[in-house]
């Protein structure tokens, strides 16, 4: 006979089991990357294999740091992928209040048109862009990284659906009071939307933050690359030391990280707001 | 001449006219209601006189000037939405200062203002409250106040009420009027509920399909309903359907008994009357119905207490009859299955067409 306690433990259990082993399997990375990065190269390829050298080896880091100045290239990364966010978080939440509570001829055409250019993979973007960079002489610098990312039609469908959760009568409200669109766009619609505005934050920042292709193409001088280049600079040396190699992506996926801790509340809000209120 | 007048008001939404030739006029200071079922085009036409919504045939006035192209904002208007509308993010305080903040006030005039209205509806006690702390009777306090804090020329509400629940429902009701004719301000009220519009209002527009059915004093719609739709959704009413059998006298045949109505004297073939449970008389111990009055043999089905009232259920000749008796203990106790006589004036039968 099983008792309404024992019940709610054994419920309790079959939701915590997974998740466990689904936080181990995500974790486990993260773990060996940082293990790897504390182990000399002495200790490497011994068998069995280490987690980490005891006591660590912490020189893969300054060592790290002497191969590529991973430093300078956070740095890079941080001020584009800001740059990017902010002007995401701009034209996607303004693109989006239009969409939603403005009236205008062939709104939803407009709108469907901006949608279908998700269809269209980045690869087919690359060259043209990199033309039109190359051609305003942005290459190797932040305006190359920055500005062809500005606006998206991912963030303007996102911040849409969540507006069109608002009820319109809030709208009409603020209009009958006097107040102007951008008015009420700023002044209630944005203080609403604050985890769909993280959610779209974050997300945009991740993405840029771990762009590859793009600023490969567009840099030429070390001190423009951003983080993703430079872990490949640590690997493109002679030997293969992950120790250093892991040594830098635990530097530079810092950033990200404090980033989820920071923004997850906001985050979880965001990515279920429609599911609760739907 | 006419504070608010709405002529020839249309509206289509796609191939569908939900608005149809609406003409009303509101007088200075008069309560005004829309009534009528679901989906009749109430809203529609709200927020036509609010500026919401683009006017497709028509015009709207206020003191004789045409409003038809005016932004919302400058009608001199005030709105209370069905939801409260007000803006989650800030306070009662804030929700309610926003217009005058719009307007760009003196600091303490808005504060002052804001305050005295707050007071108004009884709320100065939690103005420093987020609309999710406040109950919804409380919030659409405050979206009352905030509708007249600006001193519109007009208050328009629709369906202030029906999110709320019955007691503060009536509670709330009241402090509308109350409000309204203190501030002696033009209102037009949108709502389903006809208790709610004949207790309320000074005129009512009946609407059906988009469409001003009837329009006048809320006894005069009870009393005299224009059409069957307005007898029948306007209070509760009994209906008989027979055939006329004798066109003189206007005699009709309900279920083999014989009724004289007068006002049926020319009609032919089969037609219904109506009457108001009030009207109809419970004749006890074998008391025959008097001159003037028809007399009806039923079954009693079931009786119920309603409080003041007794709602007595009478099946007369397949259909339910329904009798309000005022609930005085005269009743003799009423068991299911016997035999009832009823009378009714014959003032009071209805011909429905
Ligand atoms: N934006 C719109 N687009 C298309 N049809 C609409 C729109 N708004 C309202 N309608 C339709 O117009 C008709 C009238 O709507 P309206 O909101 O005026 O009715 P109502 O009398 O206020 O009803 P309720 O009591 O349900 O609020 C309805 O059939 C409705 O479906
Ligand atoms: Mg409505």
């Amino acid at each position: 006979m099983i008792t309404g306690k024992w019940r709610r433990r054994l419920a309790k259990l079959g939701l915590y089991l997974p998740l466990t082993m689904a936080a181990i399997a995500v974790l486990f990375p993260l773990v060996f990357a940082v293990g790897t990065s504390l182990t000399s190269p002495a200790d490497q390829g011994t068998y069995p294999p280490k987690l980490m050298s005891w006591p660590p080896y912490f020189k893969s880091y300054p060592e790290a740091l002497t191969i590529a100045p991973i430093g300078r290239f956070i740095w890079n990364s941080f001020i584009i992928s800001t740059a990017v966010t902010l002007g995401q978080l701009v034209t996607a939440s303004l693109a989006a209040f239009a969409f939603s509570f403005l009236q205008f001829r062939g709104r939803n055409l407009v709108f469907y048109i901006f949608l279908s250019t998700m269809m269209i993979p980045a690869e087919a973007t690359l060259v043209p862009n990199y033309l039109t960079v190359r051609a305003l002489a942005w290459t190797d610098n932040y305006l190359g990284f920055t500005v062809p990312f500005l606006a998206t039609a991912f963030g303007t469908f996102l911040l849409r659906q969540f507006f069109l959760q608002l009820p319109r009568e809030l709208y009409d409200a603020a209009r009958i009071d006097g107040a102007s669109p951008f008015r009420f766009y700023w002044q209630v619609v944005l203080p609403l939307s604050r985890p769909a505005l993280a959610t779209l934050g974050v997300y945009s920042f991740l993405h840029t933050y771990n762009m590859y292709l793009w600023p490969l193409l567009i840099t030429n001088s070390e001190k423009m690359r951003t983080v993703q280049i430079g872990i490949r600079m640590l690997m493109w040396d002679e030997a293969l030391d992950w120790n250093r190699v892991m040594a830098g992506v635990a530097m530079v996926i810092l950033p990200s990280i404090l980033l989820l801790i920071f923004g997850q509340k906001q985050l979880i809000r965001g990515l279920t707001a429609g599911a609760l209120k739907g | 001449m006419a504070h608010v007048k709405i002529e020839g008001l249309n509206k289509f939404y796609g191939s569908k006219h939900v608005v149809k030739d609406v003409n009303l006029e509101v007088a200075q200071g008069e309560f005004l209601t829309l009534l009528g079922p679901s989906g009749c085009g109430k809203s529609t036409t709200l927020r036509m006189v609010a500026g919401f919504e683009t006017i497709d045939a028509g015009k709207v006035y206020l003191h004789g000037k045409d409003i038809s192209g005016v932004p919302a904002n400058r009608r001199g208007i005030g709105m209370v939405f069905q939801s409260y509308a007000l803006f989650p993010n800030m306070s009662a305080l804030d929700n309610v200062a926003f217009g005058l903040r719009m307007q760009k006030a003196a600091a303490g005039t808005i504060r002052e203002k804001s305050v005295k209205m707050l007071a108004e509806v009884g709320l100065e006690q939690v103005m420093e409250q987020f609309p999710y702390q406040l109950s919804g009777g409380q919030q659409q306090r405050v979206a009352l106040a905030r509708a007249l804090v600006r001193e519109p020329e007009v208050l328009l509400l629709d369906e202030p009420l029906s999110a709320l629940d019955a007691k503060i429902r009536i509670q709330l009701r009241e402090l509308i009027k109350d409000i309204q004719q203190r501030h002696k301000i033009t209102t037009i009220y949108v709502t389903h509920d006809q208790e709610e519009a004949l207790s309320i209002s000074d005129r009512i527009a009946v609407m059906d399909k988009g469409k001003v059915v009837q329009l006048g004093a809320p006894d005069e719609i009870y009393a005299r309903p224009a059409n069957r739709f307005v007898a029948t959704f306007v209070g509760t009413l009994n209906q008989l359907t027979g055939q006329i059998v004798d066109g003189a006298r206007g005699v009709l045949d309900v279920a083999g008994q014989k009724l004289t109505v007068p006002t049926l004297a020319g009609k032919s073939g089969q037609v219904a009357v109506g009457v108001r449970p009030e009207k109809i008389r419970v004749l006890l111990n074998g008391a025959a119905a008097e001159a003037g009055e028809v007399a009806l043999q039923g079954t009693l089905k079931s009786a119920a207490l309603l409080g003041t009232i007794v709602r007595v259920t009478a099946e007369v000749g397949g259909a339910e009859v329904k009798v309000d008796v005022l609930n005085n203990s005269r009743l003799p106790g009423l068991t299911p299955g016997a035999q009832l006589s009823l009378g009714i004036s014959q003032e009071n039968l209805m011909v429905l067409e």
